[in-house]
């Protein structure tokens, strides 16, 4: 197997050349190649026969010319340093000539024609399609040739009960008319090929650039997103400190000097440090939405019921003060979450369901669970003020409120963060509510 | 107690005064200053080894994680309390802060009230409450 390779190695490089594979000249050099490393033993093997039936019926000059041929075919294969055309045409010429030399020595009931019509596909489809014609034309003279040959009595040709002139041109007509519907129809069959060889390089070459302008814009979108969450987070925390400056000095303003100021002043400073009391609560919200699903998290598996004690824990002192009653449903499963903001997303949501709690109403929160798709659906009903219909989706935008500061105090952020949480895990959030009915939070999250 | 920023030192001198507790607050205002006065270099040749540290993150020079980092490391500082007082609540700067042996981490709260009672906390636990060593050099 390994002599196999290294023979088929050898005329492979002697004669496929070093074309484009886009280009179909590089198929045609590749079939030469092919024919002659199938051609090569196969002759061999016909040789033997061959010398015996010349040696036997006296056929000299045609044992000499078929020794000829395979050492052209030798020659094409192994001769280094000439080129692959050259290498066709000696390939070709002594076809022609093996060809003619069985018509000459066997006539009609030789294989000459055959060989001569073979040689005629073969060079029509390894030559370039500039030479298509040049073969059947080759074929026309030499018919010729020998019906001149014949007409003058200079070729010897056998006589059977029909005038050998008009034998030779009765048949070789034939075959003259075959080269040239080849020679018509082949370049036809290449030229299609060239053409779905051309298109489907370009195609391949448009998809590559499509990937890799789409490559750039998700890098470009992935840097921009990490960009914006590194100022969010750089910004709210370099504007905590001159904000605490300014609300800590007023405190202290009010603290030294209140008793000293009049109503108004002590009115004024309180509006001040209202602001900016509300500005860092805005600011404490930025960053944690900007922290919110940063890449160094990992996900940890972590029962559902184990978060919401930690929640409950965290909001203790609100849960106590509007006497909230939290009731949980369903058996609560193991998650995979990132823990951290996860229990952000159920604390958002228990804190939102005590806030908007209806007036002279115990806040009555009711959590479940249900499995659907694959996912997780988890659901926090509330007796609260509800939503309106046209805000359903607006809730969940980055500083989306409803209500004014007086009424009910917050950022508009924390659903952003909830939101931002569920899409991280894989899911979605959505809430079913009606006005002064209650509503009930729904995420999804990938199991 | 090392921090750079102007108001947030006078508001820790006013809350010390208002504590009455007996004490004597030096202030440095970088990173590297903090280094001297340890090292009892440059202007700070006569500064005496403090009883409590209270440091900063973000400050200019060398940060209060690389200052943090030297006293923890160094056999004659490692035993003075170090509490870490700063704005930032990024967990990175708390987890970073206790892995490097901090005492405690406290973010300044915003209300000025919370803040003053944040430092009267601290004064009343680590000098009233706790016994901290005597030693002021280690053998």
């Amino acid at each position: 197997m390994n002599a196999w390779n290294a023979y088929s190695n050898r005329i492979n490089q002697h004669c496929s050349g070093s074309g484009d594979v886009k280009d179909i000249d590089h198929w045609r050099n590749n079939l030469f190649a092919g024919t002659i490393i199938y051609v090569l033993p196969f002759c061999l093997i016909a040789l033997l026969p061959g010398i015996y039936f010349c040696m036997v019926t006296g056929q000299y000059i045609l044992a000499f010319v078929d020794i000829l041929t395979v050492a052209s075919i030798l020659l094409v294969a192994f001769m280094p340093g000439i080129s692959v055309l050259v290498r066709k045409i000696i390939f070709f010429s002594f076809l022609i000539v093996l060809s003619c030399t069985l018509l000459i020595s066997l006539g009609l009931s030789g294989p000459g024609l055959i060989y001569l019509l073979a040689s005629c596909i073969f060079s029509l489809l390894i030559f370039p399609t500039k030479y298509t014609y040049w073969p059947a034309w080759a074929i026309t003279c030499i018919c010729v040739f020998f019906t001149t040959g014949i007409f003058l009595n200079i070729i010897p040709w056998p006589k059977r009960n029909i005038e050998p002139t008009a034998e030779w041109v009765a048949v070789s007509s034939n075959l003259v008319f075959l080269s040239f519907l080849l020679a018509a129809l082949v370049p036809k069959l290449f030229k299609g090929l060239q053409e779905t060889l051309t298109k489907e390089q370009e195609l391949r070459e448009a998809l590559a650039k499509q990937q890799h302008s789409l490559q750039e814009a998700l890098q470009l979108v992935q840097q921009k997103n990490s960009e914006l969450e590194q100022f969010a987070y750089v910004a709210s925390h370099d504007l905590q400190e001159p904000l605490r400056m300014v609300t800590s000095f007023m405190g202290m303003l009010k603290n030294k000097y209140g008793g000293q100021l009049d109503e108004k002043a002590n009115t004024y400073i309180n509006f001040a440090v209202d602001g900016g009391k509300r500005m860092q609560i805005m600011i404490g919200d930025l960053l944690e939405l900007s922290r919110t699903g940063r890449k160094d998290a990992i996900e940890e598996t972590i029962g559902l019921g184990d978060i919401l004690i930690e929640v409950q824990q965290n909001i203790s002192k609100l849960i106590e003060e509007n006497h909230a009653r939290i009731i949980i449903s369903t058996p609560l499963p193991e998650l995979e979450v990132y823990r951290g903001d996860m229990s952000r997303l159920l604390q958002n949501l228990l804190t939102n369901a005590i806030k908007f709690r209806k007036n002279g109403e115990v806040p009555l929160i009711n959590i479940a669970v249900a499995e659907q798709e694959g996912m997780w659906v988890i659901s926090i009903k509330d007796n609260g003020i509800g939503i309106e219909n046209e805000n359903l989706e607006k809730i969940f935008e980055i500083f989306g409120r409803l209500h004014a500061q007086d009424a009910y105090r917050g950022s508009g952020i924390g659903l952003a963060v909830c939101k931002k949480v569920a899409e991280q895990h894989g899911g979605r959030i959505w809430v079913e509510s009606k006005e002064g009915e209650g509503s009930i939070f729904n995420f999804t999250i990938e199991k | 107690m090392v921090e750079d920023n102007e108001g947030d030192i006078l508001l820790t001198q006013e809350a010390f005064e208002e504590a009455r507790i007996l004490t004597r607050l030096s202030v440095v205002r970088d990173g590297k200053e903090a280094l001297d006065f340890l090292q009892k270099q440059g202007k700070h040749t006569n500064a005496e080894m403090p009883d409590l540290i209270l440091l900063d993150v973000n400050l200019p020079k060398k940060n209060g994680h690389e200052v943090l980092k030297y006293i923890k490391g160094d056999d004659s500082l490692k035993h003075i309390p170090v509490i870490m007082l700063t704005t930032s609540s990024s967990p990175k700067d708390i987890n970073q802060s206790y892995n490097n042996y901090a005492n405690c981490f406290i973010t300044k709260p915003v209300d000025v009230n919370e803040f003053i009672g944040v430092i009267t906390t601290i004064e009343n636990f680590w000098i009233s409450i706790v016994k901290l060593p005597s030693i002021k050099r280690a053998p």
